[in-house]
């Protein structure tokens, strides 16, 4: 049998403990991209003062269904919850009826809408919209009404003209070289050219990029992308979310 | 000093080292032991000092916390094959 005394004895100095707490502070990942978008009420292209506002559906899931009435129960068409990049799929959403969203579709034929379900998407709102006016070939980025940039562009030459529409961003690219064909960065966009089904490995789809020759910018000359100067592909890049409407007119 | 007193010094100096012994060796391996005693507030009747400690209890394993869902539209890295 074990003396209790001594342990008795011994206790005092056995409640004398400390408890060390760890303090953990907030790693720096480095300077991740604005992500100007927010989470949205439902709802289409707002009106009023903020009537750049647009509201964008991502998939939240594997996939999205789409249906060609809001009532109807088999999908037209599925599209794939991620972009070819990885980016998870955007959708400019037009109008709503219920538990159903009209949207624009990314992908052949141009200007393709459809509708699909708000269980399957994340909604959120941008304000920022690009213009591309091919007549003047310039390009101009707004916050809201703000003016945020506006410059020269290289556009599709004669034989491969580049789309016109209502478009938006579906990846943003790094090529890790600013002396890249495409600059230092490339936007995809919803659209395809018209003439072009397939070009340097993809299936035609057209975006806005930079240029490793800068004596193009202003010109009729590219396969239907729209070429900037690459110090406003960066800023471009790096400022609009995917989802960002672009009209090219 | 007689026969009797030397034999009860010597047999009670053997004691007393003895017991020293025992008492100070086991202590400091026992305090544990002691500390789950007084938080199951043991009372000696209940003989808890003789006895090891119950094993802790298993604490649930920790569940990974949902990620946020957050959109990362940060520019990645890829070779663009868009029309040029």
């Amino acid at each position: 049998m074990r003396s209790r005394i001594p342990i008795t004895v011994l206790t005092a100095g056995a409640l004398v403990l400390g408890v060390a707490a760890c303090g953990g502070g907030a790693e720096d990942t480095g300077t991740p991209a604005e992500t100007p978008a927010e989470t949205a009420a439902p709802g289409a292209v707002q009106e009023g003062p903020e009537a750049a506002r647009t509201t964008v559906a991502r998939a939240n899931g594997d996939g999205v269904a789409v249906f060609a009435d809001p009532d109807d129960t088999e999908p037209v068409l599925a599209v794939p919850g991620t972009s070819p990049f990885g980016f998870r799929q955007a959708f400019l959403v037009l109008d709503e009826n219920g538990d159903s969203l009209h949207v624009l579709v990314p992908g052949r034929p141009n200007g393709s809408t459809g509708w699909i379900r708000r269980a399957d998407v994340e909604l959120q709102t941008i304000d920022h919209e690009v213009e591309v006016d091919l007549g003047a070939r310039t390009l101009t980025l707004r916050s809201g009404s703000d003016v945020v940039l506006e410059t020269t562009v290289a556009i599709g030459a004669p034989d491969a003209p580049t789309p016109t529409g209502r478009f938006f961003v579906t990846d943003l690219l790094d090529t890790g070289d600013p002396n890249d064909d495409y600059g230092p960065y490339a936007i995809g966009l919803s659209g395809y050219s018209n003439e072009l089904t397939e070009f340097a490995g993809g299936d035609g789809q057209i975006g806005i990029h930079g240029t490793n020759e800068p004596a193009s910018i202003g010109q009729a000359v590219s396969h239907g992308c729209v070429r900037v100067p690459n110090d406003v592909i960066t800023t471009l890049a790096t400022t609009v979310p995917v989802g960002t409407p672009v009209t090219i007119h | 000093m007689n026969l009797r007193a030397r034999v009860l010094g010597t047999v009670g100096s053997g004691v007393l080292v003895l017991g020293l012994g025992l008492s100070a060796l086991p202590a400091t391996a026992e305090i544990d032991d002691f500390q789950q005693c007084v938080e199951n507030e043991a009372t000696p009747a209940d003989d808890c000092y003789d006895h090891p400690p119950p094993p802790p209890p298993e604490e649930p394993p920790e569940e990974p916390e949902d990620e946020p869902d957050v959109v990362d539209d940060t520019p990645r890295r890829a070779d663009p094959n868009f029309t040029g």
